[in-house]
């Protein structure tokens, strides 16, 4: 159960600066017009504050998968980077992918491919690090000078 | 000497006398984990700046690349600077384009995923010497910008950045291992 809670906390937390990094691109917000139509939302505002939403919620809840494959094993941390990094490029093969270029045919263009493969493999090297750097389990906040 | 003169020299020593002695002021710091996780979003956010630039000078055609280059041409604080922009990056300006493009994507990557940080901030430092002598004074410039740059690129050359929310913290061990034996991880660890 502890895993699980790590993960989830860990994918929000990776979710989350995704959001962060997407609303200063094209920005404010301007980003999330994409991913609201990935999503099948519409193109305003409030579509674009919901799909920001929703990749905080997407994000816990592949965190919170990450955890649960991940519980029964002592990960290094190369390892669990590594599986984060696989997470990452799920991540962007069904978003952008499937749901985007397949399903609603958006037109890519080649940065914003680039783009949304970056963010995505940051997404799960944040959320590889912060599962293993987790303090819940580590207790690894050691002080220090500063 | 006044009295009070004397007194704050009587001050002054016994501040010496009850200092640490000098090894002590050069200690290593150490630095906290809530320090090094907020010194990584930095690094992280910094690096994405420079992946967001390649999006106006995407290959082929450079987008408004060539516009800015001639800025510089016009604008460039540098005695002679503009004279071999225009001889020699101007003329070779596909081969210029793409070297600034690779050299971006670079600072991009090495900065967003904290691997081989110091690499990436040097070359980030590099190209914002070149972005401050040839575009910080131009009409519409907001010369701090380039200077914040410099900084900034500077800052994440001085401090192991890429230690927590990267690649690096898993480098790091293995290329100080490596270095004890091999020349090639010496010079690598030095870049992480």
């Amino acid at each position: 159960m502890q895993s699980i809670r790590r993960g989830l906390l860990a994918g929000t937390l990776a979710g989350l600066l995704l959001v962060g990094l997407l609303f200063i691109d094209e920005g404010p917000g301007n980003q999330f017009s994409l991913v609201a139509r990935a999503f099948a939302l519409g193109d305003d505002s409030g579509s674009k504050g919901v799909s920001a939403l929703l990749l905080i919620g997407l994000g816990g809840l592949l965190g919170g998968l990450f955890g649960l494959l991940l519980r029964h094993r002592a990960v290094s941390h190369a390892q669990s980077l590594c599986a984060g990094l696989v997470v990452g490029v799920g991540w962007w093969v069904v978003l952008f992918g499937l749901l985007g270029a397949l399903v609603q045919r958006l037109p890519f263009s080649l940065y914003s491919l680039l783009l949304y493969l970056v963010l995505s493999l940051v997404y799960g090297m944040i959320l590889g690090s912060l599962y293993w750097l987790s303090p819940l389990e580590r207790g690894r906040w050691l002080p220090g000078d500063g | 000497m006044s009295s009070s003169a004397s007194e704050g020299a009587n001050a002054f020593a016994a501040s010496l006398e009850a200092a640490p002695p000098s090894h002590a002021l050069s200690a290593p710091v150490t630095l906290s984990e809530r320090s090094l996780v907020a010194l990584a979003l930095v690094r992280l956010w910094f690096g994405f700046l420079w992946f967001q630039q390649l999006g106006w000078k995407m290959p082929p055609t450079f987008g408004g690349l060539h516009t800015d280059v001639e800025r510089e041409v016009a604008h460039t604080i540098l005695p002679g600077y503009s004279r071999l922009i225009q001889t020699v990056f101007l003329t070779h300006f596909s081969l210029l384009g793409n070297s600034i493009w690779a050299a971006e994507l670079l600072v991009g990557l090495c900065l967003i995923f904290g691997v081989f940080t110091r690499l990436g901030a040097l070359l980030a430092l590099l190209l914002s010497l070149q972005l401050y002598v040839g575009i910080a004074y131009a009409p519409g410039e907001w010369y701090w910008a380039y200077g914040m740059l410099l900084m900034l690129s500077l800052c994440l050359i001085a401090v192991p950045a890429g230690r927590r929310l990267g690649f690096d913290q898993v480098l790091q061990p293995r290329l100080t291992q490596a270095a004890r034996t091999n020349r090639l991880a010496r010079l690598l660890v030095r870049l992480v």
